[in-house]
């Protein structure tokens, strides 16, 4: 989020380059991320799904885990009881896998897919 | 002592499951997914280091760590091969590229000593074809005759 606060997207002076469209010509399923998470940091949600159809629930992960830290750590500060703490370590496990496949389920397939394709 | 080992195991543990963790999540980024596999070395090493070190306790935080860390290691070296691959592909096309280029200059070259040439533009449907003769030695005969008297070919009638 920092180095997208830091770069523009109007000016696109972004420094990675997608080693796979350098070598295809074709865009991969995480290209313009960057762009998009500018975009949305700006509060341009439009041009930033144009950009990458994924950015906003992938910022949405990263965004949500960073909550999710500060709260569940004070809950489980909060929390005596060994039981209760378990309850909230076990929730947070589940809460973020569920976040994570429905955030990276798209480039985890494009990463299997093209590793299948090779054989 | 006892105490200590379990606790350094654990703390390392934890510092391997969350560099674990974290690369697990670059690695299925694709493209940026290649440069997990250095995060990727160090959580398993500490993985590794925290096994030695660990009690029944900590054992099942180092093994999580150790699992996370090779599975993404092993996605980060997907990404690699099939970086490679595409690498080795694109290195073939140059080759088949200039291959066809050679084989285009081959051909103009003979038919530029048989005189003959033939264009063929295609867009979509639509196909241009044009067919030329310089006929360079013909003519140089019909010179030639002509230059010492006998009459050509075109001019017997």
């Amino acid at each position: 989020m920092g180095y997208s606060a830091f770069f523009s997207p109007d000016l696109g002076n972004y420094p990675v380059v997608c080693i796979h469209e350098k070598l295809t010509g074709e865009p991969c399923p995480s290209c313009g991320l960057s762009h998009s998470f500018s975009l949305i940091l700006s509060g341009r949600t439009d041009e930033a799904l144009a950009w990458n159809e994924y950015s906003v629930r992938v910022f949405l992960f990263f965004f949500l885990q960073l909550l999710m830290r500060f709260v569940l750590s004070v809950f489980y500060i909060r929390a005596s009881a060994t039981r209760s703490r378990n309850a909230i370590v076990s929730a947070d496990i589940v809460i973020t896998i569920t976040l994570f496949l429905i955030a990276f389920i798209p480039f985890m397939e494009f990463v299997l897919r093209s590793f299948a394709g090779m054989f | 002592m006892e105490q200590y080992i379990d606790r350094s195991a654990q703390n390392l543990g934890v510092a391997a499951l969350v560099t674990a963790i974290v690369t697990f999540v670059m690695s299925v980024i694709p493209c940026v997914g290649t440069l997990a596999i250095i995060p990727g070395i160090v959580a398993v090493i500490l993985a590794i280091v925290g096994l030695t070190r660990a009690t029944d306790q900590s054992r099942g935080l180092v093994i999580a760590a150790l699992i996370i860390g090779t599975v993404a290691i092993m996605f980060s070296i997907a990404q690699w091969f099939f970086i490679g691959k595409i690498a080795d592909k694109s290195d073939n096309w140059k080759e088949d590229i200039e291959g066809v280029f050679e084989d285009i200059k081959v051909d103009i070259l003979n038919e530029i000593e048989k005189g003959d040439f033939s264009i063929t533009i295609e867009s979509g449907d639509e196909k241009v074809e044009i067919k030329t003769t310089v006929q360079d030695k013909k003519l140089q005969e019909k010179l030639e005759k002509l230059e010492s008297g006998t009459k050509p070919d075109t001019l017997k009638k």
